[in-house]
Protein backbone atom coordinates (compact mmCIF):
# COMPACT_ATOMS: atom_id res chain seq x y z
CA UNK A 1 0.00 0.00 0.00
CA UNK A 2 2.69 2.70 1.13
CA UNK A 3 4.58 1.72 -2.44
CA UNK A 4 1.13 2.64 -4.21
CA UNK A 5 1.22 6.04 -2.15
CA UNK A 6 4.48 6.71 -3.00
CA UNK A 7 4.51 5.84 -7.07
CA UNK A 8 0.94 7.77 -6.85
CA UNK A 9 2.77 11.03 -5.22
CA UNK A 10 6.10 10.34 -7.28
CA UNK A 11 3.44 10.66 -10.70
CA UNK A 12 2.11 13.86 -8.88
CA UNK A 13 5.37 15.30 -8.26
CA UNK A 14 6.60 14.64 -12.11
CA UNK A 15 3.36 16.04 -13.32
CA UNK A 16 3.43 19.26 -11.44
CA UNK A 17 7.45 19.58 -12.25
CA UNK A 18 6.75 19.23 -15.89
CA UNK A 19 4.17 21.73 -15.95
CA UNK A 20 6.32 23.91 -13.70
CA UNK A 21 9.51 23.69 -15.02
CA UNK A 22 9.71 25.92 -18.32
CA UNK A 23 11.60 28.92 -17.60
CA UNK A 24 9.81 32.26 -17.65
CA UNK A 25 11.25 33.40 -21.19
CA UNK A 26 11.27 30.00 -22.73
CA UNK A 27 6.97 29.00 -22.14
CA UNK A 28 4.46 29.38 -24.93
CA UNK A 29 1.97 31.80 -23.22
CA UNK A 30 -1.27 30.24 -23.54
CA UNK A 31 -3.03 32.12 -21.21
CA UNK A 32 -1.94 36.17 -20.02
CA UNK A 33 -1.28 37.08 -16.93
CA UNK A 34 -3.94 38.91 -16.77
CA UNK A 35 -6.24 36.40 -17.74
CA UNK A 36 -4.70 34.13 -15.49
CA UNK A 37 -5.43 36.28 -12.88
CA UNK A 38 -8.74 36.20 -13.74
CA UNK A 39 -8.82 32.43 -13.99
CA UNK A 40 -7.64 32.45 -10.32
CA UNK A 41 -10.01 34.98 -9.11
CA UNK A 42 -12.96 33.18 -10.49
CA UNK A 43 -11.75 30.15 -8.67
CA UNK A 44 -11.41 31.87 -5.24
CA UNK A 45 -15.04 33.23 -6.37
CA UNK A 46 -16.47 29.77 -6.70
CA UNK A 47 -14.81 29.09 -3.31
CA UNK A 48 -16.53 31.80 -1.46
CA UNK A 49 -19.59 31.76 -2.86
CA UNK A 50 -19.25 27.51 -1.63
CA UNK A 51 -19.02 29.21 1.85
CA UNK A 52 -21.67 31.15 1.42
CA UNK A 53 -24.18 28.28 0.20
CA UNK A 54 -22.46 26.12 2.85
CA UNK A 55 -23.99 28.42 5.55
CA UNK A 56 -27.29 28.68 4.17
CA UNK A 57 -27.26 24.68 4.10
CA UNK A 58 -28.44 22.74 7.01
CA UNK A 59 -25.31 21.23 8.42
CA UNK A 60 -26.96 17.19 9.06
CA UNK A 61 -29.57 15.68 7.19
CA UNK A 62 -30.25 12.90 9.46
CA UNK A 63 -32.97 13.92 12.76
CA UNK A 64 -31.74 13.27 16.30
CA UNK A 65 -28.34 15.24 15.82
CA UNK A 66 -29.10 18.29 17.75
CA UNK A 67 -29.84 15.66 20.65
CA UNK A 68 -26.67 13.67 19.77
CA UNK A 69 -25.01 13.10 23.16
CA UNK A 70 -21.90 14.48 23.31
CA UNK A 71 -19.29 11.69 25.10
CA UNK A 72 -19.18 7.93 25.25
CA UNK A 73 -19.84 7.43 28.52
CA UNK A 74 -23.00 9.54 28.46
CA UNK A 75 -24.24 6.48 25.61
CA UNK A 76 -22.78 4.23 27.83
CA UNK A 77 -24.29 5.71 31.05
CA UNK A 78 -27.81 5.28 29.39
CA UNK A 79 -27.55 1.48 28.90
CA UNK A 80 -26.44 1.33 32.01
CA UNK A 81 -29.01 2.83 33.51
CA UNK A 82 -31.47 0.36 31.90
CA UNK A 83 -29.32 -2.90 32.73
CA UNK A 84 -28.92 -2.15 36.46
CA UNK A 85 -32.73 -0.73 36.79
CA UNK A 86 -33.93 -4.25 35.62
CA UNK A 87 -31.67 -6.33 37.20
CA UNK A 88 -32.36 -4.79 40.38
CA UNK A 89 -35.94 -5.19 39.11
CA UNK A 90 -36.65 -1.15 39.67
CA UNK A 91 -38.47 -0.83 36.53
CA UNK A 92 -39.84 2.11 36.80
CA UNK A 93 -36.26 3.53 37.38
CA UNK A 94 -36.17 3.46 33.37
CA UNK A 95 -36.77 6.62 31.72
CA UNK A 96 -40.31 6.25 30.25
CA UNK A 97 -38.88 7.24 26.73
CA UNK A 98 -37.36 4.25 26.35
CA UNK A 99 -40.41 2.08 26.53
CA UNK A 100 -40.70 0.41 23.55
CA UNK A 101 -44.14 -1.27 24.33
CA UNK A 102 -45.84 -3.86 26.28
CA UNK A 103 -48.15 -6.84 25.15
CA UNK A 104 -50.27 -9.24 26.36
CA UNK A 105 -50.09 -12.93 25.64
CA UNK A 106 -53.10 -15.31 26.12
CA UNK A 107 -50.69 -18.52 27.71
CA UNK A 108 -52.71 -21.74 29.05
CA UNK A 109 -49.71 -24.14 29.69
CA UNK A 110 -48.07 -25.17 32.12
CA UNK A 111 -44.47 -25.07 31.48
CA UNK A 112 -43.06 -22.20 29.80
CA UNK A 113 -39.72 -22.03 27.74
CA UNK A 114 -37.90 -18.48 26.70
CA UNK A 115 -36.22 -18.72 23.73
CA UNK A 116 -33.84 -15.31 23.50
CA UNK A 117 -32.51 -16.02 20.06
CA UNK A 118 -30.05 -13.41 19.35
CA UNK A 119 -30.65 -11.60 22.41
CA UNK A 120 -27.76 -13.58 25.04
CA UNK A 121 -25.23 -12.32 22.23
CA UNK A 122 -26.70 -8.76 22.86
CA UNK A 123 -26.91 -6.56 26.45
CA UNK A 124 -30.05 -7.61 27.44
CA UNK A 125 -31.95 -8.61 31.22
CA UNK A 126 -34.96 -10.83 30.79
CA UNK A 127 -36.50 -10.01 34.15
CA UNK A 128 -39.36 -12.22 35.58
CA UNK A 129 -41.96 -11.29 37.84
CA UNK A 130 -44.27 -13.53 39.22
CA UNK A 131 -48.19 -12.17 39.24
CA UNK A 132 -51.46 -14.14 40.41
CA UNK A 133 -53.72 -12.89 37.21
CA UNK A 134 -54.08 -16.42 35.50
CA UNK A 135 -54.31 -16.95 31.44
CA UNK A 136 -52.00 -14.82 30.31
CA UNK A 137 -48.50 -13.41 30.05
CA UNK A 138 -47.77 -9.51 29.99
CA UNK A 139 -44.52 -8.33 28.45
CA UNK A 140 -42.91 -4.79 29.03
CA UNK A 141 -40.29 -3.70 26.59
CA UNK A 142 -37.32 -1.26 27.32
CA UNK A 143 -35.09 -0.36 24.91
CA UNK A 144 -32.00 2.45 25.43
CA UNK A 145 -30.66 4.25 21.99
CA UNK A 146 -28.34 2.56 19.70
CA UNK A 147 -25.96 5.21 19.22
CA UNK A 148 -23.24 6.44 16.76
CA UNK A 149 -20.98 9.37 17.79
CA UNK A 150 -23.42 10.34 19.92
CA UNK A 151 -26.43 10.13 17.46
CA UNK A 152 -29.40 7.90 17.91
CA UNK A 153 -29.92 5.86 15.29
CA UNK A 154 -32.43 3.54 16.78
CA UNK A 155 -34.87 3.83 14.16
CA UNK A 156 -32.43 1.47 11.78
CA UNK A 157 -33.21 -1.32 14.33
CA UNK A 158 -36.40 -3.10 14.83
CA UNK A 159 -38.23 -3.86 17.95
CA UNK A 160 -37.76 -7.66 19.25
CA UNK A 161 -40.47 -9.45 18.20
CA UNK A 162 -42.19 -11.49 20.97
CA UNK A 163 -44.48 -14.79 20.73
CA UNK A 164 -45.11 -17.97 21.76
CA UNK A 165 -45.70 -21.36 19.88
CA UNK A 166 -46.54 -24.37 21.89
CA UNK A 167 -44.79 -23.62 25.57
CA UNK A 168 -41.93 -21.35 24.25
CA UNK A 169 -41.49 -17.81 24.23
CA UNK A 170 -39.81 -16.44 21.72
CA UNK A 171 -37.69 -12.97 21.12
CA UNK A 172 -36.91 -12.31 17.90
CA UNK A 173 -34.17 -9.55 17.75
CA UNK A 174 -33.75 -8.94 14.07
CA UNK A 175 -30.62 -8.18 12.43
CA UNK A 176 -30.39 -4.77 10.13
CA UNK A 177 -27.19 -6.73 8.78
CA UNK A 178 -24.78 -4.10 7.78
CA UNK A 179 -25.41 0.16 7.67
CA UNK A 180 -23.61 2.47 6.01
CA UNK A 181 -23.43 6.00 6.25
CA UNK A 182 -20.93 8.72 4.91
CA UNK A 183 -19.49 11.83 7.03
CA UNK A 184 -18.35 14.87 6.13
CA UNK A 185 -15.09 15.26 8.42
CA UNK A 186 -13.21 18.14 9.68
CA UNK A 187 -10.06 19.37 8.25
CA UNK A 188 -7.36 16.45 9.81
CA UNK A 189 -4.88 19.19 11.15
CA UNK A 190 -7.30 20.66 13.27
CA UNK A 191 -6.70 17.37 15.36
CA UNK A 192 -3.44 18.79 16.47
CA UNK A 193 -4.54 21.95 17.76
CA UNK A 194 -7.78 21.35 18.66
CA UNK A 195 -7.54 17.80 20.19
CA UNK A 196 -10.49 17.55 22.18
CA UNK A 197 -12.61 18.50 18.85
CA UNK A 198 -14.04 15.09 16.68
CA UNK A 199 -11.55 14.69 13.68
CA UNK A 200 -13.63 12.00 12.19
CA UNK A 201 -11.17 9.48 12.88
CA UNK A 202 -12.73 6.33 14.07
CA UNK A 203 -16.16 6.28 15.03
CA UNK A 204 -17.95 5.46 18.44
CA UNK A 205 -20.64 2.72 18.13
CA UNK A 206 -22.79 1.35 21.35
CA UNK A 207 -26.12 -0.86 20.78
CA UNK A 208 -28.83 -0.29 23.12
CA UNK A 209 -29.49 -2.40 25.56
CA UNK A 210 -33.14 -4.57 26.00
CA UNK A 211 -34.92 -5.35 28.92
CA UNK A 212 -37.55 -7.30 29.33
CA UNK A 213 -40.16 -7.48 31.97
CA UNK A 214 -42.28 -11.14 31.60
CA UNK A 215 -44.73 -10.92 34.50
CA UNK A 216 -45.66 -14.30 34.62
CA UNK A 217 -48.44 -16.41 36.54
CA UNK A 218 -47.78 -18.29 39.89
CA UNK A 219 -48.86 -21.34 38.30
CA UNK A 220 -46.71 -21.50 35.22
CA UNK A 221 -43.40 -23.43 35.52
CA UNK A 222 -40.65 -21.15 34.35
CA UNK A 223 -38.02 -23.77 32.35
CA UNK A 224 -35.01 -21.86 32.55
CA UNK A 225 -31.67 -23.04 31.13
CA UNK A 226 -28.81 -21.53 32.51
CA UNK A 227 -28.92 -17.89 31.62
CA UNK A 228 -26.79 -15.63 33.14
CA UNK A 229 -29.42 -12.76 31.68
CA UNK A 230 -32.62 -14.16 32.83
CA UNK A 231 -33.66 -13.46 36.34
CA UNK A 232 -36.73 -13.49 38.54
CA UNK A 233 -37.53 -11.19 40.74
CA UNK A 234 -38.52 -11.42 44.17
CA UNK B 1 28.62 50.03 -13.99
CA UNK B 2 25.17 51.73 -13.17
CA UNK B 3 24.30 54.92 -12.51
CA UNK B 4 21.41 55.08 -10.88
CA UNK B 5 21.19 54.10 -7.50
CA UNK B 6 18.93 51.70 -5.84
CA UNK B 7 18.26 50.66 -2.59
CA UNK B 8 18.09 46.58 -1.36
CA UNK B 9 14.75 47.05 -0.59
CA UNK B 10 13.73 48.40 -3.90
CA UNK B 11 15.08 45.64 -5.76
CA UNK B 12 13.40 43.05 -3.58
CA UNK B 13 10.39 44.82 -4.31
CA UNK B 14 10.59 45.24 -7.84
CA UNK B 15 12.12 41.95 -8.24
CA UNK B 16 8.96 40.68 -6.06
CA UNK B 17 6.50 42.20 -8.24
CA UNK B 18 8.30 40.87 -11.12
CA UNK B 19 8.36 37.44 -9.99
CA UNK B 20 4.60 37.92 -8.67
CA UNK B 21 2.88 38.40 -12.60
CA UNK B 22 5.95 36.85 -14.46
CA UNK B 23 5.84 33.23 -12.52
CA UNK B 24 2.10 32.57 -12.62
CA UNK B 25 2.50 28.73 -13.99
CA UNK B 26 2.63 28.27 -10.42
CA UNK B 27 -0.90 29.45 -10.16
CA UNK B 28 -1.94 27.46 -12.73
CA UNK B 29 -0.19 24.34 -11.25
CA UNK B 30 -2.15 25.27 -7.75
CA UNK B 31 -5.17 25.36 -9.76
CA UNK B 32 -5.09 22.39 -11.35
CA UNK B 33 -3.35 20.43 -8.27
CA UNK B 34 -6.44 21.22 -5.89
CA UNK B 35 -9.05 20.73 -8.94
CA UNK B 36 -7.57 17.24 -9.18
CA UNK B 37 -7.46 16.84 -5.47
CA UNK B 38 -10.80 18.03 -5.07
CA UNK B 39 -11.92 15.06 -7.49
CA UNK B 40 -9.68 12.92 -5.36
CA UNK B 41 -11.71 13.90 -2.58
CA UNK B 42 -14.45 12.74 -3.63
CA UNK B 43 -13.35 8.56 -3.86
CA UNK B 44 -12.96 9.05 -0.29
CA UNK B 45 -10.19 10.38 2.34
CA UNK B 46 -10.95 7.03 4.33
CA UNK B 47 -13.20 5.24 6.39
CA UNK B 48 -13.67 3.12 9.45
CA UNK B 49 -16.00 0.34 10.45
CA UNK B 50 -17.70 -1.44 13.65
CA UNK B 51 -19.97 -4.27 14.03
CA UNK B 52 -21.11 -6.36 17.26
CA UNK B 53 -23.19 -9.22 17.24
CA UNK B 54 -25.91 -7.92 15.44
CA UNK B 55 -24.81 -5.04 12.76
CA UNK B 56 -21.86 -4.14 11.13
CA UNK B 57 -21.69 -0.70 10.57
CA UNK B 58 -19.22 1.54 8.06
CA UNK B 59 -18.91 4.88 7.65
CA UNK B 60 -17.08 6.40 4.91
CA UNK B 61 -14.99 9.32 5.52
CA UNK B 62 -14.72 12.80 3.06
CA UNK B 63 -12.59 15.93 3.78
CA UNK B 64 -10.60 18.40 2.37
CA UNK B 65 -7.58 16.91 3.26
CA UNK B 66 -6.63 15.56 -0.32
CA UNK B 67 -6.28 19.00 -1.17
CA UNK B 68 -4.41 20.08 1.89
CA UNK B 69 -1.37 17.84 1.37
CA UNK B 70 -1.47 18.22 -2.30
CA UNK B 71 -1.36 21.84 -1.59
CA UNK B 72 1.69 21.36 0.61
CA UNK B 73 3.35 19.26 -2.06
CA UNK B 74 2.96 21.78 -4.80
CA UNK B 75 4.28 24.88 -1.90
CA UNK B 76 7.33 22.22 -1.99
CA UNK B 77 7.71 21.61 -5.56
CA UNK B 78 7.67 25.51 -6.05
CA UNK B 79 9.61 25.72 -4.10
CA UNK B 80 12.33 23.51 -5.70
CA UNK B 81 12.06 24.83 -8.88
CA UNK B 82 12.54 28.59 -7.64
CA UNK B 83 15.81 27.86 -7.15
CA UNK B 84 16.48 26.11 -10.52
CA UNK B 85 19.26 27.44 -12.96
CA UNK B 86 16.51 28.73 -15.34
CA UNK B 87 14.45 30.92 -12.83
CA UNK B 88 18.25 32.11 -10.95
CA UNK B 89 19.34 33.65 -14.47
CA UNK B 90 16.25 35.06 -15.07
CA UNK B 91 16.99 37.85 -12.35
CA UNK B 92 19.82 38.59 -13.89
CA UNK B 93 17.56 40.88 -16.54
CA UNK B 94 17.29 43.49 -13.18
CA UNK B 95 19.35 45.50 -11.09
CA UNK B 96 20.14 42.36 -8.68
CA UNK B 97 22.27 40.85 -6.87
CA UNK B 98 21.62 37.45 -5.03
CA UNK B 99 20.35 38.66 -1.95
CA UNK B 100 17.69 40.66 -3.28
CA UNK B 101 17.03 38.05 -6.08
CA UNK B 102 16.75 35.23 -2.95
CA UNK B 103 14.52 37.67 -0.58
CA UNK B 104 12.22 38.27 -2.94
CA UNK B 105 11.83 34.49 -3.89
CA UNK B 106 11.30 34.25 0.06
CA UNK B 107 8.50 36.66 -0.39
CA UNK B 108 7.19 34.97 -3.47
CA UNK B 109 6.63 32.10 -1.71
CA UNK B 110 5.18 33.65 1.22
CA UNK B 111 2.27 34.84 -1.07
CA UNK B 112 2.43 31.08 -2.34
CA UNK B 113 1.73 29.96 1.37
CA UNK B 114 -0.91 32.67 1.92
CA UNK B 115 -2.65 32.54 -1.46
CA UNK B 116 -2.39 28.01 -1.04
CA UNK B 117 -4.13 28.41 2.67
CA UNK B 118 -6.96 30.37 1.44
CA UNK B 119 -7.87 28.20 -1.26
CA UNK B 120 -6.74 25.17 0.87
CA UNK B 121 -9.49 26.42 3.65
CA UNK B 122 -12.20 27.67 1.34
CA UNK B 123 -11.77 24.49 -0.64
CA UNK B 124 -13.76 22.58 2.36
CA UNK B 125 -16.78 24.58 1.78
CA UNK B 126 -16.55 23.94 -2.21
CA UNK B 127 -16.34 20.05 -1.38
CA UNK B 128 -18.91 20.58 1.30
CA UNK B 129 -21.69 22.02 -1.33
CA UNK B 130 -20.94 19.00 -3.44
CA UNK B 131 -20.79 15.97 -1.09
CA UNK B 132 -24.45 17.41 0.10
CA UNK B 133 -26.04 17.75 -3.46
CA UNK B 134 -24.42 14.37 -4.67
CA UNK B 135 -25.03 12.14 -1.48
CA UNK B 136 -28.39 10.78 -0.58
CA UNK B 137 -30.16 11.99 2.17
CA UNK B 138 -30.04 8.95 4.09
CA UNK B 139 -26.13 8.42 3.96
CA UNK B 140 -25.12 12.63 5.56
CA UNK B 141 -25.00 12.34 8.67
CA UNK B 142 -22.51 13.97 11.48
CA UNK B 143 -21.09 17.36 12.58
CA UNK B 144 -20.57 20.99 11.18
CA UNK B 145 -18.17 20.09 8.06
CA UNK B 146 -15.54 23.59 7.83
CA UNK B 147 -15.98 23.75 11.43
CA UNK B 148 -17.21 27.07 13.61
CA UNK B 149 -15.32 30.52 12.85
CA UNK B 150 -12.72 29.58 15.27
CA UNK B 151 -11.77 26.40 13.96
CA UNK B 152 -11.52 27.99 10.39
CA UNK B 153 -9.30 30.07 12.09
CA UNK B 154 -7.18 27.46 13.69
CA UNK B 155 -7.15 25.36 9.96
CA UNK B 156 -5.85 28.43 8.43
CA UNK B 157 -3.23 29.33 10.93
CA UNK B 158 -1.98 25.59 10.52
CA UNK B 159 -2.28 25.48 6.77
CA UNK B 160 -0.33 28.39 6.48
CA UNK B 161 1.94 27.33 8.88
CA UNK B 162 2.87 23.59 7.05
CA UNK B 163 2.81 25.43 3.63
CA UNK B 164 5.58 27.69 4.95
CA UNK B 165 7.57 24.66 6.64
CA UNK B 166 7.75 23.00 2.96
CA UNK B 167 8.71 26.33 1.00
CA UNK B 168 11.16 26.49 3.08
CA UNK B 169 12.52 22.76 3.17
CA UNK B 170 12.04 22.65 -0.73
CA UNK B 171 13.98 26.36 -1.24
CA UNK B 172 16.97 24.68 1.09
CA UNK B 173 16.72 21.32 -0.55
CA UNK B 174 16.57 23.50 -4.14
CA UNK B 175 19.46 24.82 -3.29
CA UNK B 176 21.42 22.33 -1.97
CA UNK B 177 21.08 20.86 -5.54
CA UNK B 178 22.22 23.60 -7.49
CA UNK B 179 25.49 23.50 -4.86
CA UNK B 180 25.75 19.16 -5.06
CA UNK B 181 23.08 17.70 -7.08
CA UNK B 182 24.38 14.09 -4.66
CA UNK B 183 23.53 15.99 -1.96
CA UNK B 184 20.30 17.55 -2.73
CA UNK B 185 19.15 13.94 -3.86
CA UNK B 186 20.23 12.26 -0.80
CA UNK B 187 18.94 14.96 1.23
CA UNK B 188 15.58 14.55 -0.88
CA UNK B 189 16.12 10.69 -0.60
CA UNK B 190 16.06 11.13 3.51
CA UNK B 191 12.91 13.53 3.29
CA UNK B 192 10.59 11.29 1.02
CA UNK B 193 11.66 7.81 3.42
CA UNK B 194 11.59 10.30 6.26
CA UNK B 195 7.91 9.11 7.40
CA UNK B 196 8.30 5.70 6.69
CA UNK B 197 10.95 5.56 9.64
CA UNK B 198 9.55 8.07 11.97
CA UNK B 199 8.62 5.81 14.70
CA UNK B 200 11.56 3.78 14.46
CA UNK B 201 14.52 6.28 15.31
CA UNK B 202 15.02 8.58 18.24
CA UNK B 203 16.01 11.78 16.42
CA UNK B 204 12.92 11.16 14.08
CA UNK B 205 10.57 10.73 17.38
CA UNK B 206 11.97 14.08 18.60
CA UNK B 207 10.93 15.78 15.23
CA UNK B 208 7.82 14.46 15.12
CA UNK B 209 7.02 15.47 18.89
CA UNK B 210 8.61 18.75 18.58
CA UNK B 211 6.34 19.88 14.97
CA UNK B 212 3.59 17.25 14.81
CA UNK B 213 2.69 16.72 18.37
CA UNK B 214 2.79 20.79 19.17
CA UNK B 215 -1.04 21.51 20.20
CA UNK B 216 -0.73 25.23 20.37
CA UNK B 217 -1.00 26.96 16.80
CA UNK B 218 0.71 29.83 18.62
CA UNK B 219 4.29 27.62 19.40
CA UNK B 220 3.57 25.74 16.48
CA UNK B 221 3.94 28.96 14.53
CA UNK B 222 6.83 30.42 16.52
CA UNK B 223 8.99 26.77 15.67
CA UNK B 224 7.92 26.98 11.90
CA UNK B 225 8.70 30.31 12.10
CA UNK B 226 12.08 30.27 13.59
CA UNK B 227 12.73 26.76 11.55
CA UNK B 228 12.01 28.62 8.41
CA UNK B 229 14.08 31.89 9.19
CA UNK B 230 16.95 29.24 9.47
CA UNK B 231 16.58 27.40 6.48
CA UNK B 232 15.89 30.42 3.96
CA UNK B 233 19.02 32.60 5.54
CA UNK B 234 21.22 29.01 5.50
CA UNK B 235 19.70 28.37 1.80
CA UNK B 236 20.58 32.49 1.06
CA UNK B 237 23.87 32.09 2.97
CA UNK B 238 25.25 29.07 0.41
CA UNK B 239 24.00 30.46 -3.04
CA UNK B 240 25.38 33.83 -1.95
CA UNK B 241 28.99 31.98 -1.73
CA UNK B 242 28.10 30.97 -5.37
CA UNK B 243 30.77 32.27 -8.11
CA UNK B 244 28.82 34.98 -10.17
CA UNK B 245 27.42 34.20 -13.40
CA UNK B 246 29.73 33.54 -16.61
Amino acid sequence: MIIFQFMFFCLVFAGIFLLFRKTPRKRKNLFSTRKMFMILAGYVGILLVSMVIYYFLPQHKMEGVEEALGSWEEAFEEGAEVYEAAHRGDFEDIPEEYLIGEKTIPYDKNTLLIQPGMLDETMAVIAIERVENEGEIQVIHYRSPYRLDGIDISHEFENTEINTVENQLILTASSPGEISYAQFTKPVILSQFNPSGHSGMGINYHAGTEAFLLKVPENIEVLQEDESFIQFLE
Amino acid sequence: MSLSKITLGEAVKKQYKYKLFSYYDAIKSLLIIQLIAIVFSFIGSGGSSTSDMNVTISVDTYSSDVVFFFTVLWMFITAILLTTRAYRYEDFSFITNRISSQLANTLYLLTGAAAGTITTVLSTFLLYVIFYFTNSSETIFGYSAAGSPGELMLAAGGTFFYLLAAAALGYFLGVLTQINRLLGFFAAAILLFLPMFLGQFYIFNQISTFYFQESSLLLFGLKILLSALLLFCAAILLLNKREVRV
